[in-house]
C-alpha cells in the first residue's frame, strides 16, 4: 500500500486524478490540498510515501513547495505543459504526467 | 552604405571607360574593314578625340541626370526630356569634335554640312544607347532594392503574426481546460458538453483572428464570455466575474481576441496567483464617439516581468497598426490589490 497526497489548486484536477487512480487500489489517497502552504503542513504531519504535485499554483509553485520540505517524499509532477520537464528531473521526480492524463500511465 | 556607394562609383567608371573604349575600337575596326587600309593619322586623332569627348560629355550628362533627379521619373515623364537632351548633346558632341579635329589637324578638315549632320545623328544614337544602358541598370537596381524592402516588410509582418500566435494560444489554458473538462464529464456531463463547445469557440476564433482586422464588439464579447465560463469551471468559486457593458458599445468593432487577451492576462497574472482567488470586471463606455474598454482585476502589474510581455506588446502593436495615434492603451495598479487596464479605440480604422 502506497500512501499518497494530491496537491493541485484546481478541485476538478484533483477530482480527475482521483478518478484515474481508482484502477490502482495499491495507491491510497490520504488527503488532497488546493493550497501549497497547507500542503506543506500536510506532508510534514502525514508523511506520505508519494505526492502528486501540480507545478503552477498560486503563491508557491511545485518547486518552491519541495524546497520548503526537509524530507521529500517521492514526487510525481502533474502539469498541463511540459516546459518544466527538465527542471522536474533536476529534483528527482519519479514521473511527470501531462494533463489531460492518459489512463494507462 | 559608403562601401556600397564606393563600389557603385567604381562600377560606373569601369563601365564608362571600357564602354567608350569598346566603341572606339569597334569604330576603328569598321573603318579599317571598309577602307582596307591601315588607319591614318587623321582617323586616329579623330577616334582619340571622340573617346575623350564621349567620356567627358556623357559624364557631364550623368551629372545632369543626377542633379535634375531624372532617376525618379516614370518612363512617360522621362522620354520627352531624354530625346531633346540627346539631340542637343549630339550637336554639342559634334561641335567639340569638329573644332578640336579642325584645330589639331589644321587644313585637313573642311566644313561639310551633310557630314556634320550625319555625325550629330551618330553621336545622338550613341548617347541614346548610353542612356538606355544607364537607365536600365538603375531600373534593375531599384527593382532589386524594392524587392529587398518587400522581403523585409514580409519578415516583420511574419514576426508580428508569430508574436500574435505566441500570445494568443496559451497552452496552459488549453490543456488545463481539457483536464477540467475531463473531470466534469463524470461529475456534470451537461456542463462538460457546454465547456467543450465553449473551448471550440475559443480555438476557432484564435484561428480566425489572423484573417480579420476587426470584428463586431458583440462577437468579441461572446468569445470573452465563453472564455470566462471555462475559467470559472476551472477556478470555481475562486473566480468572480462581473460585467458592465454600455448599450452603445454594439456599434463598435474591435480587433479580434484583443479583449480576450487582456482578460486572459488579468487571470493568468492576477487571479491564478492568488490562493484565495479574486475578481475580474469588464466595463465599457462610449465617450465622444470613442469606445473605452476597462478591465479591472485582482492582482498586481509588474512592468518588468517578461511573461506579461507578449500579450501587452502585441496589443500595443495591433492598436498602433490599426488606429495609429487615435487609440490609447494603459495598464497600471490602482491599489496594491487591483490592476486597471484601459483601451480606447475610435469608431473608424485609420490604416496606413
Amino acid at each position: 500500500m502506497i500512501n499518497a497526497l494530491i496537491i493541485d489548486d484546481e478541485r476538478l484536477a484533483r477530482q480527475e486524478l482521483r478518478n484515474l487512480l481508482k484502477v490502482h487500489p495499491e495507491v491510497n489517497i490520504v488527503d488532497e490540498y488546493g493550497n501549497p502552504d497547507k500542503a506543506i503542513e500536510g506532508i510534514k504531519t502525514l508523511r506520505p510515501d508519494l505526492i502528486f504535485l501540480d507545478i503552477q499554483m498560486p503563491g508557491k509553485n511545485g518547486f518552491d513547495l519541495l524546497e520548503a520540505l526537509d524530507e521529500v517524499p517521492m514526487v510525481i509532477f502533474v502539469t498541463a505543459y511540459d516546459e518544466y520537464a527538465i527542471q522536474a528531473f533536476d529534483v528527482n521526480a519519479l514521473d511527470y504526467l501531462l494533463k489531460p492524463i492518459e489512463e494507462d500511465r | 552604405m559608403s562601401l556600397d556607394l564606393f563600389n557603385k562609383k567604381r562600377l560606373y567608371w569601369i563601365a564608362q571607360l571600357s564602354g567608350w573604349s569598346l566603341y572606339i575600337t569597334v569604330a576603328g575596326i569598321f573603318n579599317y574593314l571598309s577602307s582596307q587600309r591601315p588607319l591614318g593619322m587623321r582617323i586616329m586623332v579623330g577616334l582619340g578625340i571622340a573617346w575623350i569627348t564621349g567620356v567627358g560629355l556623357s559624364h557631364l550628362y550623368r551629372e545632369g541626370i543626377i542633379r535634375l533627379g531624372w532617376m525618379r521619373l516614370s518612363i512617360f515623364q522621362l522620354i520627352p526630356r531624354l530625346l531633346p537632351a540627346i539631340v542637343v548633346l549630339g550637336l554639342l558632341f559634334q561641335l567639340v569634335y569638329f573644332f578640336t579635329t579642325a584645330f589639331l589637324l589644321k587644313g585637313a578638315v573642311v566644313f561639310d554640312l551633310r557630314e556634320n549632320l550625319e555625325n550629330t545623328l551618330g553621336w545622338s544614337t550613341i548617347l541614346f544607347m548610353w542612356s538606355l544602358l544607364y537607365f536600365l541598370f538603375h531600373f534593375f537596381e531599384n527593382y532589386r532594392k524594392e524587392e529587398i524592402k518587400n522581403l523585409t516588410w514580409e519578415a516583420n509582418k511574419n514576426e508580428f503574426e508569430l508574436n500574435k500566435l505566441k500570445s494568443q494560444l496559451n497552452p496552459h489554458f488549453i490543456f488545463n481546460s481539457m483536464n477540467s473538462i475531463r473531470a466534469l464529464v463524470d461529475e456534470e456531463p451537461q456542463k462538460a458538453k457546454k465547456s467543450i463547445t465553449q473551448l471550440a469557440n475559443i480555438l476557432r476564433n484564435t484561428l480566425l483572428m489572423g484573417k480579420k482586422k476587426v470584428i463586431p464588439f458583440d462577437e468579441e464579447l461572446s468569445l470573452v464570455k465563453d472564455y470566462l465560463e471555462i475559467e470559472k469551471a476551472r477556478y470555481e468559486e475562486r473566480l468572480s466575474v462581473s460585467w458592465n457593458i454600455h448599450r452603445e458599445t454594439s456599434r463598435f468593432k474591435v480587433p479580434p481576441m484583443m479583449i480576450q487577451t487582456l482578460v486572459e492576462n488579468g487571470i493568468k497574472h492576477g487571479i491564478s496567483n492568488l490562493p484565495e482567488g479574486g475578481f475580474i470586471e469588464i466595463i465599457t463606455s462610449v465617450k465622444e464617439a470613442k469606445l473605452y474598454i476597462v478591465i479591472r482585476n485582482s492582482g498586481q502589474y509588474y512592468p518588468t516581468r517578461k511573461s506579461t510581455g507578449f500579450g501587452l506588446i502585441n496589443t500595443r502593436q495591433r492598436l498602433q497598426l490599426l488606429y495609429g495615434t487615435n487609440s490609447t492603451f494603459h495598464i497600471y495598479n490602482v491599489s496594491p490589490e487591483v490592476v486597471h487596464t484601459e483601451v480606447c479605440i475610435p469608431q473608424e480604422l485609420s490604416l496606413a
